[in-house]
């Protein structure tokens, strides 16, 4: 298969530079699929897990809470808020985020900022998710 | 008068001072490094945000005018200070320049439209009469400052959902050399209208305008909440920098001041020790003229 240049940019750094095949994305209305030659696109992505895969069939995975997707000829660049690659996500990290939200949402309390806790929820549990593609588990 | 023994230990515990202050200097000049090498970086990011900005402007329904809003109901305001001392007076210098711009800005200082970022802020703020609805925390490292964006963004989206808030800037000093910084304003909302209508204007040279999955509202907004991102980012980041260069500044202050502290001191070392020499020379010299005495005796 015909292969292409894709790159993860987040704000501070280059996350991912790499010649892939096939990249799958999750789009606001749902994932989306990119492959060479892909016509010229640009689409706004949500949380959930970013998926690559090279020539050799390797795919590598990674938990995105959101970004846009550029397609031109033979370039891919995607813009994540924050991007981790499976391997890197602290696990025990991402269960005491989860606990921390669930735990502000159990309160329903005035304080408790809903949408805030709602947002650490989600980017926990992807993170999860992702996280668990790397032991084979997901 | 204070003996060899006190002032040794005074020149001791000056030395272990500038030891520690040297070290903090050089911390502060790695970490303006890496904070300006990130806004670097921030520029390609937010290169290809204007890219996706002039294909949606490009694709524009012709109903929809880019246009300046008319009438802005209400006002926020977000102010980036700092969590940790050693400073300088980088809090106190936001502060008063907060409390001139939310004047002028018509933002009640008590009503809730104001964000601290800093937890040593809101007391430098309440002196100049401004009291900020919430504080948030700002990180030390580069990897914290993406949550808290996430964190203010959403603090936006509430402030525009239910107090109506659509006219919002963020407040921070930034680095104007490695030791000096001067505080400045950036407009988060409402987005810049001759800017975007520059960017719809602008020529395109590819031969085919990219497509979009998603619709127009979905994406259009999508790439403002980019350029927000990037606009909240870059504030924290220049703020971070011109923080460490205000504790560059305070530290090379402090620096020579303990080296004239150290000097002060050697040089009464120096005296006190001569004094003493000199005053057992004389008890030996008195010492040996009374024996001399005796013996001719």
């Amino acid at each position: 298969m015909r292969e292409f240049s894709f790159e993860i940019l987040s704000p501070e750094r280059i996350i991912y530079q790499r010649k892939i095949v096939s990249l799958v994305a999750p789009g606001v209305e749902g994932y989306l699929g990119v492959m060479a030659n892909h016509a010229p696109m640009l689409a706004a992505l949500t949380v959930g897990q970013v998926k690559s895969t090279d020539a050799s069939n390797a795919s590598s995975y990674f938990a995105l809470s959101g970004g846009i997707l550029g397609v031109s000829k033979d370039q891919v660049t995607l813009l994540a808020d924050a991007a981790e690659k499976a391997e890197e996500i602290d696990v025990g990290r991402a269960e005491s985020a989860k606990s921390r939200a669930l735990s502000r949402l159990s309160k329903r309390s005035p304080d408790v900022d809903i949408a805030k806790a709602h947002a650490s929820l989600m980017r926990a549990l992807n993170r999860l998710h992702v996280a668990a593609k790397r032991t084979g588990r997901g | 008068m204070q003996t060899l023994e006190e002032l040794q230990a005074k020149i001791d515990t000056a030395d272990d001072l500038r030891s520690v202050v040297k070290t903090m200097k050089a911390l502060a000049a790695l970490s303006i490094r890496h904070f300006q090498e990130a806004v670097d970086s921030l520029r390609d990011y937010h290169h290809t945000v204007e890219f996706g900005l002039r294909i949606a402007l490009r694709n524009r329904p012709e109903e929809l005018s880019v246009a300046a809003p008319i009438g802005s109901k209400r006002a926020g305001a977000i102010i980036i200070g700092s969590d940790q001392g050693m400073c300088g007076q980088f809090n106190e210098d936001i502060a008063r320049y907060a409390a001139r711009k939310i004047g002028e800005m018509g933002i009640a200082s008590s009503d809730g439209d104001i964000l601290a970022i800093g937890l040593r802020l809101p007391f430098p703020l309440e002196q100049v009469g401004i009291q900020p609805g919430e504080v948030f925390s700002i990180p030390t490292s580069l990897s914290g400052i993406t949550p808290l964006v996430q964190d203010i963004l959403l603090k936006m989206d509430r402030w525009r959902d239910e107090r109506g808030v659509d006219r919002v800037m963020i407040l921070h000093n930034q680095p104007t050399s490695r030791q000096s910084y001067r505080s400045n304003t950036r407009q988060l909302l409402p987005v810049d209208a001759d800017w975007l209508q520059a960017l719809e204007e602008r020529r395109w040279t590819g031969k085919t305008l990219p497509m979009f999955t998603v619709g127009w509202d979905s994406l259009f907004s999508a790439l403002i909440r980019q350029h927000l991102l990037v606009s909240v980012y870059q504030s924290v980041l220049e703020s971070l920098a011109a923080e460490n260069a205000s504790r560059m500044a305070s530290m090379q202050a402090a620096e020579r001041n303990i080296e004239e502290r150290i000097q002060e001191l050697r040089k009464q070392f120096h005296q006190q020790r001569q004094s003493s020499i000199t005053a057992e020379l004389l008890d030996i010299v008195g010492g040996f003229e009374a024996l001399s005495a005796e013996s001719q005796q």
